[in-house]
């Protein structure tokens, strides 16, 4: 990979009750680009993403953003370094309302106005402001999901599978909102199942498998390698 | 007609002190988990401070205040030190709350002693209203004014305020809240101070409608609590106002009224009252099992 580091992952180890789910993951995400983390069900995905993030602590290895150790700080002190995250059940506060939802993103000396950047980007979401967030439908929970954690400025965008559910008309629009981020320089670190999306909006790949990461590369080398698409990810 | 005038106004007077009692330990449970059963004690702490500062004083607002602040106090330190090393461990936690509770009752015991104790009336608000038939309690009057304060104080708080953005999200979800940077420790500090503090200023009114305090004030104090904050909804501060006005009217109406068609003597009415109020509640609770303003469980609605 050529360019800057942004996030290194060092032989991490996550348990959860009994069961050992990273198995010493390693793998580092491009400054500025995005890098999809493919895998099937149940291969620790979405344990890594909550790993970074410290909302489900990784017990051993290393986290490194620039030169800064993110493991073993509490959550919001990782999203204080401005690390943006959209869970896989995007779990958007359901009882705010959409603009609430996006004003808590907020923090004190903010630059005004990036709410309404927000609503530039989604105008669903403008339209929609003072309803109760659980009363939007799956894809704009989605959209709010990804606006909330646009609403600031992040050195990395941590996004758990956001087509998961979708119709595939909103998927469409999901992959021209990623596309953007992607011409405009956002750090993405994505998690995703739809293989045809994530060729359509990464730059760099990994696959994992039963806690270990198996493969990476360029995304554009993914299809040339039928083999591991057939082993990994059952296509 | 007036004694019905008279029974509302003082249904509402109590429903006012449950509510401040009730509202704090709903707010605990919806935003933490944590059922706490030390609450009982900080009412009854909440009395004997405004009992100590009043008889010394002679100024009823001081009073009220240190109450206030020495329920706040008391919450923090419990919050920092009994419940945070304990939280994701709702058994342990349910037998420190309930350990430090009997600690607090019987450290009142020791400072101020077993007996009852009574104080001098409140200037001002020791007089009576005159209406024809209808006589009310300037106090009573004063108590629902309170509680309406402190309701609205409370609400506009959590709906107003960016720290009740913030503590309505926790409530729903914790982990989210922190993964948006926002440190949830300090947060339930905070709510866990203001709950305990309502609680104190709840014991500190409810001394003067009793025109007493006792040690064992804060006992029945904390089932009531509990029977209105299931009722309201576990988590739902309006759901804990809700549950508060009709068990506080229940409690004045149903013995009344019973006694009145039933001709049973008042000592039996009572019971028979306390027992339709909890049939009240388990049928309230079969249809909504989450309570009447509760959202989901745990977590809810604020």
């Amino acid at each position: 990979m050529d360019g800057e580091t942004r996030l290194a992952l060092r032989d991490v180890h996550t348990f959860i009750g009994g069961s050992h789910v990273l198995q010493g993951v390693s793998f580092v995400v491009a400054a500025g680009r995005t890098t999809v983390l493919l895998g099937r069900n149940g291969a620790g995905k979405s344990t890594t993403l909550r790993g970074i993030m410290g909302v489900l602590p990784a017990q051993s290895g290393s986290i490194t953003l620039g030169h800064e150790e993110l493991r073993g700080q509490p959550a919001h002190r990782i999203a204080r370094r401005d690390i943006a995250f959209v869970p896989e059940d995007r779990e958007v506060f359901v009882s705010l309302t959409v603009e609430e939802n996006l004003k808590l993103a907020q923090r004190r000396g903010d630059p005004p106005g990036a709410i309404e950047g927000i609503f530039q980007l989604f105008p669903d979401l403008q339209r929609a402001r003072r309803r109760s967030a659980g009363a939007m439908s799956g894809g704009q929970q989605q959209m709010l999901a990804i606006g909330r954690a646009l609403v600031r400025r992040n050195t990395l965008l941590l996004v758990d599978e956001p087509t998961k559910g979708l119709a595939p008309i909103i998927v469409q629009e999901l992959k021209a909102t990623f596309s953007a981020l992607r011409e405009r320089g956002e750090t993405i670190l994505l998690v995703e199942q739809n293989l045809e999306f994530a060729r359509a909006v990464g730059d760099f790949f990994y696959i994992l498998d039963e806690g270990r990461i198996v493969h990476g590369g360029a995304m554009s080398e993914l299809g040339a390698r039928p083999e591991v698409l057939q082993r990994y990810l059952g296509v | 007609m007036a004694t019905f005038l008279t029974l509302t106004i003082n249904g509402l007077a109590l429903a006012a002190i449950f509510f401040l009692v009730s509202a704090g330990l709903s707010l605990i449970f919806g935003l933490m988990g944590v059922l706490n059963f030390a609450h009982g004690s900080f009412v009854v702490w909440g009395a004997y401070v405004w009992l100590a500062v009043f008889n010394d004083s002679g100024n009823f607002w001081l009073a009220l205040l240190a109450a206030g602040l020495a329920g706040a106090a008391m919450g923090a330190i419990t919050e920092r030190v009994f419940i945070r090393p304990l939280y994701g461990r709702p058994q342990t936690q349910i037998l420190v709350t309930l350990g430090l509770g009997l600690v607090l009752g019987q450290a009142v015991v020791v400072i101020w002693g077993e007996s009852p104790q009574y104080f001098n009336a409140i200037p001002g608000l020791d007089g009576t209203l005159q209406h024809g038939d209808l006589y009310i309690a300037t106090y009573r009057l004063f108590v629902i004014g309170a509680g309406l304060v402190i309701l609205l104080a409370v609400w506009a708080l959590l709906r107003l305020t960016r720290i009740g953005l913030i503590v309505r999200a926790g409530v729903e979800n914790p982990t989210m809240t922190r993964a948006l940077g926002i440190n949830i420790n300090l947060v339930f500090l905070g709510v866990f101070s203001l709950g305990s503090a309502l609680a104190a200023l709840g014991g500190a009114v409810y001394a003067p409608y009793l025109s007493v305090t006792t040690p064992d004030m804060g006992q029945s104090m904390l089932l009531f609590a509990i029977v209105v904050v299931v009722l309201g909804g576990l988590g739902s501060y309006l759901g804990s106002a809700l549950g508060a006005l009709i068990i506080g009217l229940a409690q004045d109406y149903v013995p009344f009224y019973i006694s009145k068609f039933s001709m049973l003597p008042p000592n039996v009415a009572s019971s028979a009252a306390s027992l339709i109020s909890l049939a009240l509640l388990v049928g309230i609770l079969l249809w909504r099992p989450q309570g009447l303003l509760g959202l989901r469980w745990p977590g809810g609605a604020l």
